[in-house]
């Protein structure tokens, strides 16, 4: 009721003006800024790719060849989120090379779905708890409109990887246990994606 | 292009840090584990002369190879540390008394065919609880010994005076195992 009120007030009431007694939407619109930018500034990307995972990343585009995104993942295991920052040259192009840095975290434990697909105890004890840091180096190309553009990017990153501790029973009742499982260094690394852009 | 991507590599590897390294405590628990006095000793161990029970030994052996499930193709790409860092005896009966055991010492044999020599060290014995007695000397890598084959180990404990019939012990060893690639 207070709603249909309001809209009704809305409709009825003279239009704002400025405290020279322009209507402000002749002021605003005088004011603002020339034509938009040219490329889009907000953007949604959906990608895959080791050792990232399965990631779902919201990408801005501050300056004309530069863009920044945040976004989740989820490799199966655990979830996380990544950082990243892009140069992009030829934004104008439908062939736009790429070359970025990002970096991620994920947590073991979280939106956990992969072990519950393996039938090998050991292997899903493995995988089970795996914490994944990871920076990735990576250079590529966006293939596509301005809107609607396949992204390919190869490189290396540098992983963290912590598994959880493993038990083996090897017979009489011995066992052989590995703690503070931990994998660092360089691998190469590859990520596929869409990005859908608006603006 | 070729020539530009191990020179990358290289850096981003942060010039001689390995490319690939992975690492791991690995501990072995073996259960109930009986101390008996060897078969050659047939003469009841109160009535051996003096000096015959300080040199005594009561003796175990135990498999240790903990890189057995490495790939061949693996071993050749990498470089293996296995640190042994400590032993670790608790007896099973709760009001078990280890008070009776004065030294302690590992001796490593390795396959027949390796080259290698048995090393023989003592381990400082740093904890003296009545159920727990623990060896944590200086970090020895075996890695050769279990690259060479199959290694075992054996725990040496001297004693003085006759332990009070069968003594059952629990045994932990563990290990810091590193695999290195360095390049690929």
């Amino acid at each position: 009721m207070l709603c249909a009120l309001a809209a009704f007030a809305l409709a009825v009431a003279p239009p704002l003006v400025t405290v020279e007694g322009e209507p402000l939407e002749f002021a605003v619109n005088r004011v603002a800024p020339g034509p938009p930018p040219s490329f889009p500034v907000i953007g949604v990307q959906v990608d895959v790719g080791a050792p990232d995972g399965i990631g779902l990343s919201l990408v801005m585009t501050p300056g004309r060849f530069v863009r920044l995104s945040i976004g989740g993942l989820s490799n199966g295991v655990g979830a996380g989120v990544r950082l990243g920052a892009m140069l992009v040259a030829f934004p104008s192009s439908v062939f736009r090379p790429l070359l970025g840095v990002d970096g991620g975290y994920v947590i073991g434990g979280q939106a956990v779905w992969l072990p519950q697909l393996i039938q090998d105890g050991a292997v899903r004890n493995a995988i089970s708890g795996l914490n994944v840091g990871f920076v990735n180096a990576q250079a590529g190309f966006e293939l596509g409109s301005k809107n609607v553009a396949l992204t390919l990017r190869v490189g290396v990153s540098y992983v963290d990887v912590a598994v959880g501790n493993q038990t083996f029973a090897t017979g009489n009742g011995s066992t052989l246990t590995a703690q503070h499982i931990a994998l660092k260094g360089f691998l190469p690394s590859a990520r596929l994606g869409f990005l859908f852009s608006f603006g | 292009m070729s020539r530009l991507f191990p020179l990358a590599v290289w850096l981003l590897a942060g010039c001689g840090r390995p490319l690939l390294e992975a690492t791991a405590t690995v501990c072995q628990h073996l259960p109930a584990q009986r101390f008996t006095l060897p078969a050659g000793i047939v003469q009841p161990y109160a009535q051996l002369p003096p000096e015959l029970r300080r040199g005594v030994s009561l003796e175990h052996t135990f498999d240790f190879d903990v890189s057995a499930q490495l790939p061949p193709a693996v071993k050749e790409l990498t470089q293996s540390h296995v640190m042994l860092t400590s032993v670790r005896l608790t007896a099973v009966e709760p009001g078990a008394d280890l008070g009776f055991i004065d030294e302690g010492r590992l001796q490593l044999q390795p396959g027949a065919a390796s080259g290698l020599e048995g090393r023989v060290f003592d381990y400082a014995r740093v904890e003296d609880a009545p159920r727990i007695v623990s060896w944590n000397g200086e970090a020895f890598d075996v890695a050769a010994y279990v690259e060479a084959g199959h290694l075992k180990y054996t725990v040496i404990v001297m004693i003085s005076s006759p332990p009070p019939g069968e003594v059952r012990v629990d045994l932990d060893a563990c290990a810091e195992v590193s695999v290195k690639l360095d390049s690929l």
